[in-house]
């Protein structure tokens, strides 16, 4: 479980209005699709960094636990929104082994976790191929693949299908459900489609620094309205209709 | 209905002026190319040989080089880079010579007056030099890859920050060459026709690409370090020694011996 204990952050210490977060406190749970959600700048993608440890909050408290299988080393990992800047690699293998390698693992261990998080993706056959020739949503698999190798016990996916097209982000869906089901890796989404919003479990709607919403789908439904920005997928909306006109 | 206004109906009567953008094609994309090039290029791959011997080789040949007065042993040492580069393919002599001639042509320019004003034959060692240098470092990226010439360094304790350093630049010339070459091509497609302003408009390239690179170097060793990374390199993958070391180690002690006797003659 992830927990956030009334915190807050700022970028600037010195300006008193530039917070990003007040004091908000929610937690996601592992075993289910955790979906962020929130308009541009809202800070998404500060929690995210908070969570893997890149910043510190200001005030308060979060808390990282794992129910089901403790694993001190390495608690979690996360997809930048940018996949240009986080390869590290030359090759794919490179980039897939980079992480693995800081392990101090042996290497047939390397290659081993190698061939089967590049088999999830069928890379198996383009370990070899340089990174700067990949498309923008090969690069973002790429990406996705080098953090799964690496097997933590979260995941933050900030925004990780904005390159890919409907049917990859299908197959990137069954991946995380198997993920889910699996209850291995934690899994964090944060998304600007509306569409997604089907795919989530437990939904948290961020909203000028606040928590607007911390629940599950089903309630997240019921809800009358939404703030500013934010959005029903458009087949809850036709859903609706159908019943306002029973 | 609609009516469209006149002015959208009629017939496009602005015929663009062809400009001479040949200073921007040439200058900057050239330039970023060729550094494109430094890193992704095809290696050519020998089975079981390690780099350490080839690393030290070429440090060996290039101190030598750099203290060298005589044109005796320079030829020898052109002996021994020629024989290396006839054995790869006609593509990557092409690539290796045009860099390297392209180079010391440029350098041999700056010493032009030099050369007119005290022309005494040290002097014009010095562009052969600066081609025998460039050439062995071509030869020593082509034959291996980064990743192991990587490993030797941290063989000899150099300075983690260092490696770093080198790696991370030579990772980025090719992430920023791509974005400059992405702006420049935005700025060609907009200014059509004659545009004066153009080579202007560099100085704005530069500075976007400046503040690009620091934000993508922060965001990549955050991700670097969301997988792990520690600032140290010790986990490369390990290379063992073979007889192909040896003979480089062979080759380079030969070369010192040779160094001596043709100095001091
Ligand atoms: N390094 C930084 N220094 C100062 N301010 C920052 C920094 N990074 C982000 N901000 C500010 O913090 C706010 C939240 O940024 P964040 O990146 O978390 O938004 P986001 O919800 O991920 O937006 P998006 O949907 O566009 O990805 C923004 O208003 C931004 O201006
Ligand atoms: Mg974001």
């Amino acid at each position: 479980m992830i927990l956030f204990d009334r915190v807050s952050f700022c970028y600037n210490k010195n300006q008193e209005t530039s917070f990003i977060l007040k004091e908000v406190s929610f937690s996601f749970k592992k075993g289910a699709v955790n979906g962020l959600i929130g308009k541009n700048g809202c800070g998404k993608s500060t929690i995210a960094r908070l969570i893997v440890g890149l910043l510190e909050p200001s005030d308060g408290k979060i808390t990282i636990t794992d129910e089901f299988n403790a694993k001190p080393y390495y608690f979690s990992g996360m997809i930048f929104q940018n996949p240009d800047n986080q390869i590290v690699g030359t090759t794919i293998g490179d980039d897939i082994a980079f992480g693995l390698e800081n392990f101090n693992l042996s290497s047939d261990e390397i290659n081993d976790s190698i061939n089967k998080a590049a088999s999830l993706f069928h890379f198996e056959n383009m370990l070899d191929i340089p990174v700067s020739k990949l498309s923008g949503g090969q690069k973002q698999m790429l990406c996705i693949a080098s953090v799964i190798a690496l097997n933590p016990c979260w995941i933050v996916f900030d925004e990780p299908t904005s390159h890919l097209d409907p049917w990859a982000r299908i197959e990137f869906w069954k991946i995380i459900n198997e993920l889910v089901i699996n209850k291995t890796i934690g899994i964090i989404v944060i998304s600007q489609l509306p569409e997604d919003i089907n795919r989530f479990d437990n939904i948290c709607v961020l909203n000028d620094g606040e928590i607007y919403f911390n629940d599950s789908v089903n309630k997240f439904k019921e809800l009358k309205s939404l703030p500013y920005g934010i959005e029903f997928p458009e087949g809850w909306k036709l859903e609706k209709l159908l019943e306002d006109e029973k | 209905m609609l009516t469209l206004p006149n002015w959208v109906c009629k017939k496009e009567e602005y015929i663009a002026q062809k400009d001479s953008d040949y200073f921007i094609t040439k200058s900057l994309l050239g330039i970023i190319r060729m550094l494109r090039q430094l890193r992704f290029h095809k290696q050519v791959k020998f089975k079981c040989s390690s780099s350490v011997g080839a690393t030290i080789l070429s440090i060996i040949i290039i101190i030598l080089c750099a203290c060298s007065h005589k044109s005796a042993f320079l030829l020898c040492i052109s002996a021994l880079l020629f024989i290396l580069l006839s054995i790869l393919d006609g593509k990557n002599i092409f690539r290796l010579l045009k860099h390297s001639i392209a180079i010391t042509f440029l350098s041999s320019l700056v010493l032009f007056p030099a050369i007119y004003f005290y022309g005494n034959s040290t002097i014009l060692l010095i562009p052969v030099k600066t081609f025998l240098i460039l050439l062995s470092i071509g030869l020593l990226t082509t034959y291996y890859n980064w990743h192991s010439i990587l490993d030797v360094m941290n063989k000899f304790h150099v300075p983690t920050i260092i490696v770093f350093i080198f790696d991370t630049t030579l990772r980025y010339i090719v992430l920023l060459g791509e974005t400059a070459q992405q702006i420049l091509y935005s700025l060609k497609i907009r200014s059509i026709g004659k545009n004066k302003q153009k080579s202007k408009a560099l100085g704005g390239v530069m500075g976007v690409v400046f503040q690009k690179s620091k934000k993508m170097s922060e965001e990549m060793f955050q991700a670097m370090c969301c997988r792990c990374f520690t600032g140290s390199y010790s986990n490369l993958h390990k290379q063992k020694l073979t007889y192909i070391d040896f003979i480089m180690f062979l080759i380079g002690v030969i070369y010192c011996w040779l160094f001596f006797v043709l100095e001091r003659v």
